[in-house]
């Protein structure tokens, strides 16, 4: 979340879409409800069925299952059309205004975007996306001139302006090289800050960087305001209702409410959870509201902002620690094999070049193998440049975050002269995925002969949950740590084979270990929440029997293994260093965990005090440089354990609660603030939500710092007396604007509705594709898809309260089976109709990967979907995916008919939408 | 000042966090796939019993425009002003109304085996008879009534309240600021995560629909209007009394079976 879940109270809309959050998320309620008692808050619910959202809601809206940016395209439509949009906002805090490659285009008659490699409505491939870029203003030339002492550099082809003032340029040839400041300018001159060649030359190469080109009148035709006002013009609201189902006049209504908070002082949040992100264009699904929050000018502002709601307790946590492949502690990028050398690791072993300047004397002084070397350097690599001074461009302090956290890792072993046991790191190669369906994949082959499945059970919550089945049968060993004896961990004892005939435990020779694991009021640590928010929790009992927390079992795991590290690279595991626990222990020393995770001076001075202090020279540690500021550096106190609810700090009664727990970044709880500012007054868009509150400073007027409120992100909003200027507020963007235009994602720019891979459609009615592009299909059977003619039913898979997830908890807890014993599918009148089913009758749900049984609840919160300007019904029916073999309410599980394919950028799962049919058992 | 829960309907989101928090506090055990449980539905188990004291109800309907209303009800004794199920309980002390919370307890050790009077004469079938089933399923019926105490065992010890916080202890490592008034509340109403049910003085009521017979049971219930709440049909029947009046004699029933002595009833009404 950007924001927080108190937050939620200061909102004027809330649209739901993708999430059933009365269900899921209970106490989201808490807070809506006290905004609609207080500020009248108006709810709007988005879904395939009426839910126990819905029926909690003001608005309800049906949309068929993986159609949400078929509805909210239509929604921005509406928006730029009828200039419902919060305009300063945009020109100066998005990249609106910002000029893009005049080569970039899409093309609805095919479906693609420029440099796509596929062709057909079917064919799959990739993106060459070069077009997708900012045009720049960046000029070079070969006719500079310098006059010995003098700080004034000349160039008779350029077209300088005072504009330039503060920005860089790079000398790059003759003997007064380098790059400098640049102080004063005229057309063809400029002033530079320090310089003092020692010699009269002409003829210099120069280079001045460039950064986008911005129009502030938004007028020029390649300016992304302008490109996208043509792209969503396509989304009329009978193109939402063809696609989606929702009649065009509930979709206006949705529309018209919800854009009404794109005036300046109103503000409206979009909550959403797995209904978006489930889906081969899941990302883009969060594009669209992202896309929606930046016209309204929602984002950075209390009652604001783009909201996951988590799905676990400490999900954000667990993303925030790196539990997935692509990533390391606080979002730094796992090294790829092309990233051969953590920087420029020269002959001398300790000249590390760090910097990102390749106009840097010290650079430009290399030969031009070790320039090439550097580039392909993981630091390089992964570490934005950018050239404007107005942008905090905050990933450039990442060298800092590696560094320490490489010395976090290696403790002693990791120095400068080995790259800070950098290639003790795994590599990843280029190009390949290593998510949960590409791991099956690859179990499935026989690749990988070993797994340890840690808190999880794929038998159930697995998509193609069969064929993930079956593959475990081919594992020669597993591990399952769990609370219970799993659906996975005892996979064999139902094991079916691929024609859906019992397999002979015997007959599979996969050897299975059971690790109990304590339950989280078994064990003492932190939970990192939706908003995140990293909550101390304290240990009430003791586990039962052998169970053993996490972070004991973990330990004694590496323990082990630095005892008998093996051949191929023991270095890798005997230099971890590993001070929190030791041998026989009865537990983890959590605080030290937290303090390991803040980062302390290596001179033993102390813990950090948040990641502003973190260095790239190898003399600071920290375990992840976002959590740098938990341990307050003043006493030594861990401040995830602070229970303060005075509220003191906050300004204008918006609920900051900053003393309450902590959260990252430095205790920001709204992130992206300087947002909720106006660009020309530095006042709130909305006084009495104020989020920052800052001062006009008298000698500038322009300028103010900040007095109260939240954390303002970054740390210059802004004393002009101390030196600094205005900034951007989107400051994890190299550019400093945030993007309506996307250049970052692998399958496109702006937001285009295609079909899901199941589909009732033949095309998706805005272009001719049957799916999005550049998706991955795997091979063999995980690449069979059903056919809507044998399989016309669309069905999608959900969350009930009772339970959780793959259900393994709460399948145990007879209170909860109790309140929902069996499996079930819910279905309109009209289907059940058809079929001849009524409430309580078993079912059998088929498609091209299986058959399950479950009980038929008929409803009318099912209703059909007409689509395309049919007559014809179309159906869609839902079910839960908690159950399983296992517990004591067993049932089918739903996942046995969810393909395994999944999103383009994540590969995320495709839950959410598939085709099935439906007959009486 | 006697207490009154509250339940705002309009706020009620179904999610059962009050049904398995009464079964938590009062640890009763759940009823089993065996005994009986819906298919096909939401709603389970299918009716309070000697074992579920609060049972959220469910209803929907499709409204003349298309729409489709979804509404729930947290089921439970409305501790009336003044309940016939004490008023025509034959055995004295065995149904009581705490004059300081407003409970209706039903002592259950006390009944006896005695005759099922409180089933019969309360207008919205809350008390029920305790029951169990023999390995061939056979039910066997108690005359020993069951039903919700408005979680008075822990509103009158104060548990969740300030003073679990003994003295000298640390209240910020507890969670328990000291500037802050934490009241006991029953089990059901510190779980609800929208506030839909609460626990206030009976002098905050506001809603004047009342009930003849009854008192003002129902808007302890509502305590806004039924046209405000949006609520089904359905969900509006739930809130309201079955009866207004008593019956006017003692059960039949309880006349009939009481000179059997030891009240034991075949029933094998078991559900599928
Ligand atoms: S609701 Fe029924 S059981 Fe509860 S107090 Fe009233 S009459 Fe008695
Ligand atoms: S007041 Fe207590 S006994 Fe009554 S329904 Fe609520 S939790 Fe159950
Ligand atoms: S806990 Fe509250 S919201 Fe949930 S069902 Fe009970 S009354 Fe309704």
């Amino acid at each position: 979340m950007t924001n927080h879940w108190v937050d939620m109270k200061n909102t004027d809309v809330a649209m739901i879409i993708g999430s059933n959050a009365a269900e899921n998320h209970p106490m989201s309620f808490k807070w809506l409800q006290e905004g609609r008692k207080n500020r009248g808050t108006k709810i709007i619910a988005v879904d395939p069925r009426v839910t126990r959202t819905s029926a909690v809601s003001d608005l309800y809206a049906p949309i068929r299952s993986g159609t949400d940016i078929a509805f909210v395209n239509g929604i921005i439509n509406y928006a730029l059309t009828r200039s419902r949009y919060n305009y300063d906002y945009i020109r100066y805090y998005t990249n609106g205004s910002l000029l893009i490659n005049a080569g970039y285009n899409f093309d609805p008659s095919t479906g693609f975007f420029s440099g796509f490699s596929g062709s057909g409505t079917t064919g799959t491939g990739s993106y060459d996306k070069s077009t997708w870029a900012y045009q720049t203003d960046e000029q070079t030339g070969a006719d500079g001139a310098v006059t010995s002492g003098s700080d004034v550099f000349t160039a008779a082809g350029a077209t300088f302006s005072t504009d330039l003032i503060g920005r860089k340029m790079s000398i790059i040839s003759g003997a007064n090289t380098g790059t400098f400041t640049i102080e004063g300018a005229t057309a063809t001159t400029l002033t530079l800050t320090g310089y003092a060649p020692t010699s009269t030359e002409t003829g210099l190469d120069w280079v001045l960087p460039g950064i986008p080109i911005k129009d502030l009148t938004m007028s020029d035709p390649n300016c992304v305001f302008n490109i996208m006002k043509d792209h969503y013009s396509r989304y009329t609201p009978e193109i939402v209702e063809k696609i989606t189902g929702c009649p065009a006049d509930k979709f206006l209504h949705v529309a018209e409410l919800y854009t009404s908070t794109g005036q300046s002082d109103k503000c409206g949040t979009i909550l959403y959870a797995m209904g978006t992100t489930q889906h081969t264009y899941g990302t883009q699904n969060v594009r669209t509201y992202a896309i929606l929050q930046l016209l309204m000018g929602n984002t950075g502002l209390s009652g604001g902002g783009i909201n996951a709601l988590r799905g676990e307790s400490n999900v954000q946590g667990s993303t925030d620690m790196a539990l997935l492949f692509h990533i390391l502690p606080g979002y730094l990028k796992t090294p790829r094999a092309s990233n051969t050398t953590l920087g420029l690791d020269t002959a001398t072993g300790n000249d590390i070049v760090y910097n990102q300047d390749q106009y840097d004397p010290a650079f430009m002084g290399l030969t031009t193998a070790l320039q090439d070397e550097a580039k392909a350097s993981f630091l390089w690599k992964w570490t934005p440049q950018n050239n404007d001074p107005q942008s905090a461009n905050w990933w450039q302090h990442s060298p800092k975050y590696m560094i320490s956290l490489l010395k976090a890792f290696y403790g002693d072993a990791a120095t400068a002269a080995n790259d800070f046991c950098y290639d003790h790191l795994g590599k990843i190669d280029d190009a390949t995925n290593y998510s949960h369906m590409s791991i099956f994949d690859k179990i499935n082959d026989g690749t990988i002969t070993g797994l340890i499945c840690w808190g999880q059970n794929p038998a159930v919550g697995g998509p193609s949950a069969g064929f993930e089945r079956r593959a475990m049968a081919k594992l020669d060993w597993m591990v399952c740590v769990d609370l219970w004896a799993t659906d996975t961990s005892v996979f064999w004892d139902h094991a079916k084979d691929a024609s859906g005939n019992d397999v002979d435990p015997a007959d599979i020779d996969t050897e299975v270990w059971q690790l109990p694991a304590a339950g989280s009021y078994e064990k003492e640590g932190s939970v990192v929440n939706s908003g995140r928010w990293a909550q101390w929790r304290y240990k009430a009992v003791d586990p039962p029997g052998e169970a053993k927390d996490d972070a004991w079992i973990v330990s004694e795991l590496v323990l082990a293994l630095q005892a008998n590290p093996g051949t191929a690279y023991p270095a890798a595991i005997t230099d971890l260093s590993w001070p929190c626990y030791s041998a026989g222990d009865d537990h983890v020393d959590v605080d030290q965990v937290a303090m390991e995770i803040n980062g302390e001076y290596v001179d033993g001075s102390g813990p950090v005090k948040n990641f502003v202090g973190l260095a790239a020279d190898g003399t600071t540690t920290s375990g992840n440089w976002l959590y740098c500021g938990q341990i307050n550096q003043a006493d030594g106190r861990n401040r995830l354990k602070d229970r303060d609810n005075t509220n003191a700090q906050d300004v204008s009664g918006i609920g900051l609660y900053s003393e309450w727990s902590w959260c990252w970044p430095i205790n920001r709880r709204i992130i992206y603030n300087r947002a909720s500012l106006r660009p020309d007054t530095q006042e709130p868009w909305d006084p009495y939500r104020a989020v920052i509150l800052v001062d006009q400073d008298p000698t500038s007027g322009t300028y103010k710092k900040p007095i109260a409120g939240d954390i303002p992100d970054g740390g210059w909003v802004t004393d002009p007396t101390a030196g600094n200027a205005y900034r951007h507020p989107f400051i994890m963007k190299p550019e400093g604007h945030s993007r309506l235009f996307g250049m970052g994602r692998a399958d496109g720019p702006l937001t285009e509705h295609y079909e899901p891979m199941e589909s009732p459609l033949s095309s998706s009615i805005v272009n001719p594709r049957e799916f999005t592009p550049a998706v991955h299909i795997y091979g063999g059977e995980q690449g069979e898809f059903s056919d809507s003619a044998q399989y016309p039913i669309i069905a999608t898979t959900y969350r009930v309260t009772e339970h959780w997830q793959a259900g393994c908890m709460t399948r145990s807890i007879p209170w909860l089976c109790e309140m929902m014993p069996y499996m079930f599918i819910e279905m309109s009148y009209e289907l059940a109709g058809e079929k001849g089913i009524v409430s309580g009758d078993e079912v059998i749900i088929d498609n091209v990967r299986g058959e399950i049984r479950a009980y038929a609840i008929v409803t009318h919160r099912f209703k059909p979907f007409y689509l395309n300007g049919s007559d014809q019904p179309t159906h869609q029916i839902g079910m839960p995916w908690h159950f399983g073999p296992s517990g004591l309410a067993t049932g089918d599980s739903a996942n046995i008919l969810t393909p395994h394919v999944g999103d383009c950028n994540t590969r995320i799962p495709e839950y959410k939408a598939f085709l099935c049919n439906v007959t009486k058992a | 000042m006697a207490k009154v829960k509250v339940i705002d309907l309009s706020l009620c989101q179904g999610c059962r966090g009050c049904q398995v928090a009464c079964k938590q506090w009062n640890q009763l055990p759940a009823v089993t796939q065996e005994e009986g449980l819906n298919m096909g539905s939401y709603e389970n188990p299918p009716d309070l019993s000697a074992k579920t004291w609060n049972l959220v109800r469910f209803h929907e309907f499709l409204n003349s425009d298309g729409s489709v209303q979804f509404t729930f009800f947290p089921d439970a004794c409305r501790h009336c002003p003044e309940p016939f199920c004490m008023q025509y309980c034959p055995v004295e002390g065995a149904i009581t109304k705490d004059p300081d919370t407003g409970a209706v307890v039903i002592h259950s050790e006390l009944c006896g085996d005695c005759c099922g009077e409180c089933v019969a004469q309360c207008p919205y079938g809350i008390p029920k008879l305790e029951t169990s089933m023999d390995d061939d399923g056979a039910v066997t019926t108690y005359y020993r009534a069951y039903k919700c105490k408005l979680c008075n065992d822990r509103v009158t010890s104060n548990v969740g309240g300030d003073n679990t916080v003994a003295a000298g202890q640390d209240q910020t490592a507890l969670g328990v600021l000291p500037s802050t008034a934490i009241e006991a509340v029953p089990a059901c109403a510190k779980t609800c995560p929208a506030g839909a049910i609460q626990f206030i003085d009976e002098s905050l009521l506001t809603n004047t629909n009342t009930y003849p017979g009854t008192g003002y049971s129902a808007q302890w219930i509502l305590n806004r209007s039924a046209e405000d709440l949006g609520l089904t049909p359905a969900t509006m029947a739930d809130a309201q009394p079955k009866k207004t009046e008593p019956q006017d004699r003692r059960s039949a029933l309880a006349g009939l079976l009481k000179p059997l002595g030891i009240g034991m009833l075949k029933d094998d009404k078991r559900k599928g």
